[in-house]
């Protein structure tokens, strides 16, 4: 009797674990299926406003004229900019809180900030040599 | 008209722009030391990474008058020429940064690490370029 009892609850065990298991990869396939419906849908919204607005148009990388290829470029430099003062400030703050004893891992920072310099670097060669 | 006291507050703005550069990282270089002794490195790493990032500004200073990168790199492009390849240098290096961390958070994420400073990265990345968008549309 009691090792009915033991197989029944071994079972009950296994299919609670294949119910679980089952349960966490429907939620992540979903999880991912709806991240993936988002980018595509709002990509499918630009794309349809994209003969009407300018902004849109430069949002999906086709300025319409010279002054939107301007504001392009000159967005990316702000943006490029705007990051590297961050990395900057993230760098120096991940830094003191180890001091303090805090946790958080500085190197991801430098990293990143490291690749931003050199790809500039590179990139102000890069132009000087070609224009 | 300009006037000699017009003349010389110019100088005094163009002088202390050259002197910007190198005084703010002559600042970050003696936070950067200050929090490596914190951490338990010793004087010698710590005097290493002050000097590393001070004498890069020191020797952008000094270079300046001599070379246009230089100059160009201590913020200070010396024409239209040398503002357009700063304009372009910087929004090539952005958009490979772009595409480099999102790279860098895909990976991390399928690692199991922790993605979150890329992720933080990527937004702040987006708001600044929408944002650059909206304010240029409107300045230009």
């Amino acid at each position: 009797m009691s090792e009915v009892r033991r197989a029944t609850g071994e079972r009950g065990l296994v299919v609670t674990a294949a119910k679980v298991a089952v349960t966490v990869v429907v939620m992540l396939v979903w999880h991912a299926f709806f991240l993936f419906a988002m980018i595509v849908m709002s990509l499918v919204a630009l794309r349809a406003l994209m003969p009407r607005s300018e902004t849109v148009s430069l949002l999906l990388g086709a300025p319409v004229d010279e002054r939107w290829e301007s504001i392009s470029t000159r967005a990316w430099a702000l943006g490029g900019q705007v990051v590297f003062v961050g990395l900057l400030a993230a760098l120096v703050a991940m830094q003191v809180w180890q001091v303090q004893g805090w946790s958080g891992d500085p190197t991801p920072y430098a990293l990143v900030g490291a690749a931003l310099a050199t790809a500039y670097l590179g990139a102000v060669l890069w132009y000087r040599w070609r224009q | 008209m300009t006037t000699g006291k017009d003349r010389v507050m110019g100088m005094n703005r163009t002088s202390m722009c050259k002197w910007f550069v190198p005084a703010v990282a002559f600042v970050i270089g003696l936070v950067v030391a200050a929090a490596e002794l914190g951490s338990n490195a010793s004087p010698w790493q710590a005097a290493v990474a002050f000097v590393i990032v001070a004498g890069y500004a020191l020797g952008l200073r000094l270079l300046q008058s001599r070379s246009e990168t230089a100059s160009l790199l201590s913020g200070l492009p010396v024409d239209e020429r040398w503002e357009s390849i700063n304009n372009r240098a910087l929004a090539l290096a952005a958009e490979a940064i772009a595409i480099f961390l999102l790279a860098v958070f895909v990976v991390t994420e399928f690692g199991g690490g922790d993605a979150m400073p890329y992720a933080m990265s990527i937004a702040a990345f987006g708001v600044a370029y929408l944002g650059g968008i909206l304010w240029y549309r409107w300045r230009l």
